[in-house]
C-alpha cells in the first residue's frame, strides 16, 4: 500500500486515495503475465501516462482505442439501426481482424453503453477473442454511479486508482452476471469479486 | 507540391511574402552550405506555420514542423519536433520525436517518442521509449520493447512532469540540410 501512495504522488493523482482499489482480479491477471512472452493488450479507454509506463515492462503491443466516450455517446434509437451501430463501433476500434487480444481492459465500458452498443462492441471484438483472452471490467452493482466514466490509473506496483469522472450520480444499469454473459456471448465470467468500495470487479475469459 | 521557402533557420525573421531571396538560400536541398552557414549550431530548421509540404521529407539535422506536412518524414539521426501549430499527416521516422501538435501516421523513434500535453496523435508508435504527458491525446498502438528501453520507466516518469519541449540535441557535425521531395 505504501508503494501505491508513492505512485499516486509520482503521477500527480489526487491526494485522496479514497478511490484506490486493491483489485485482486486485476492483480491476478498481472501475476500470470510472463515478462518473456509477447502480449497484445487492448485498452478501450483513453491513453494514460501511468498505464503506458506500467505496460512498458512487458514485451507487448498496447492498443489504445480511446473510444469509450464515443461509444457512450452512441445511442440506439429510431434513427440509428443496429447495422449502423455495428458500422460505427467498428470504425471506433483499431483494425484487429488479424489480431488475437490477450488482455482487454474494459474498465468502465459495461456501465455506460447502451445494450445494442455493448452487443455490437462485443460482436466486433469476437474475432479477436479466444480461450486465452481475458477481459477485465468493473460494474456498479448499486443503484447509482458517477454520471461520467472514471479514469483508471495503474500504479507501479499493479494497484489501480479509480478517479470518478464526476461527483454527480446517475442511475446505474446494475447488470448482473447472467445479463452480462448474455450480452457478451463469446466471453464467460472467470471470477467476480465485490470490492470494499462497492464496485464489482469482473474477469472474463474467451470461450 | 511544396513551397521552397519552407525551410528557414529558427529565430530568423520571417520573410516578407514577396521576398523569395532569403528563404530559398536556406533550402537544404538546393544549397545547404550557404544557407546554413549563418545558423548557430544546434538550432533546428523550422517549417513555418503557413507552409504546406506534400512529399518525402528527409535530412540530417534537427527539424521543427509548425506547418502542414503530408507524405513521409525521415530524419534517421536527428530530432523531429512537431510544434503546437504543426500538422503532420505522414509516416515519421527520426532519432527522437517530440509531438506538441497533430500527427496522423505511424511513428518510428530510434531512441524515443514524446507526446506532450497539447499533442494529438493517431497512429502506431514503435520506439524503445514512449512518454505521454497527462492531457495528451493518443489513439493507436505502442510497441513495447522493455529490453531495448532499459531504464525507460524512470525516464518517462521524469518526462511526464516536464512541460517544456526538449532542446534539440546538438549535432556533432555542422548541419547538412533538409531535403524535401515532391
Amino acid at each position: 500500500m505504501a508503494s501505491s501512495r508513492a505512485g499516486a504522488r509520482r503521477f500527480g493523482a489526487p491526494s485522496s486515495l479514497a478511490n484506490e482499489t486493491s483489485s485482486p482480479l486485476f492483480r491476478s491477471l498481472l501475476d500470470r503475465m510472463d515478462e518473456h512472452r509477447r502480449y497484445e493488450i487492448l485498452d478501450l479507454g483513453a491513453a494514460t501516462p501511468s498505464n503506458i509506463d506500467f505496460f512498458a515492462r512487458y514485451h507487448c503491443r498496447l492498443h489504445i482505442a480511446d473510444c469509450l466516450n464515443q461509444l457512450v455517446a452512441l445511442k440506439s434509437g429510431e434513427e440509428t439501426t443496429e447495422t449502423q451501430i455495428r458500422q460505427r463501433v467498428k470504425g471506433m476500434l483499431p483494425p484487429h481482424e488479424d489480431l488475437r487480444f490477450d488482455v482487454v481492459l474494459a474498465w468502465d465500458v459495461l456501465n455506460y453503453l447502451d445494450k445494442p452498443v455493448l452487443r455490437a462492441l462485443m460482436e466486433d471484438l469476437a474475432t479477436s477473442v479466444d480461450r486465452d483472452t481475458q477481459l477485465h471490467a468493473y460494474v456498479y452493482p448499486r443503484q447509482t454511479m458517477p454520471i461520467r466514466p472514471s479514469r483508471f490509473r495503474i500504479f507501479p506496483d499493479g494497484g489501480l486508482h479509480i478517479e470518478p469522472g464526476s461527483q454527480e450520480l446517475c442511475p446505474s444499469p446494475c447488470y448482473r452476471q447472467p445479463e452480462l454473459e448474455k450480452m457478451m456471448p463469446n466471453l464467460v465470467v472467470k471470477r467476480s469479486v465485490l470490492l470494499k468500495n462497492g464496485i464489482q470487479e469482473y474477469l472474463f475469459r474467451g470461450k | 507540391m511544396f513551397d521552397k521557402s519552407v525551410l528557414k533557420p529558427q529565430g530568423e525573421k520571417s520573410p516578407k511574402p514577396d521576398d523569395k531571396t532569403d528563404t530559398t538560400a536556406t533550402l537544404g536541398a538546393s544549397g545547404p552550405a550557404e544557407g546554413y552557414a549563418t545558423r548557430p549550431r544546434g538550432d533546428a530548421a523550422t517549417i513555418g506555420p503557413s507552409i504546406r509540404i506534400k512529399g518525402e521529407l528527409s535530412g540530417e539535422e534537427d527539424l521543427t514542423i509548425e506547418g502542414l506536412v503530408e507524405g513521409s518524414v525521415n530524419l534517421e539521426k536527428n530530432h523531429l519536433t512537431i510544434g503546437n501549430n504543426g500538422r503532420v499527416h505522414a509516416d515519421v521516422r527520426a532519432k527522437t520525436v517530440t509531438i506538441l501538435g497533430e500527427l496522423r501516421g505511424d511513428v518510428a523513434g530510434n531512441e524515443k517518442v514524446v507526446i506532450r500535453k497539447s499533442g494529438n496523435v493517431r497512429g502506431n508508435i514503435v520506439a524503445p521509449r514512449v512518454s505521454l504527458e497527462e492531457g495528451a491525446m493518443f489513439k493507436g498502438s505502442i510497441e513495447m520493447e522493455p529490453n531495448k528501453a532499459g531504464a525507460a520507466a524512470s525516464s518517462t516518469r521524469t518526462d511526464t512532469s516536464t512541460s517544456s519541449a526538449p532542446k534539440p540535441s546538438k549535432p556533432e557535425e555542422p548541419p547538412k540540410g533538409v531535403e524535401a521531395r515532391a
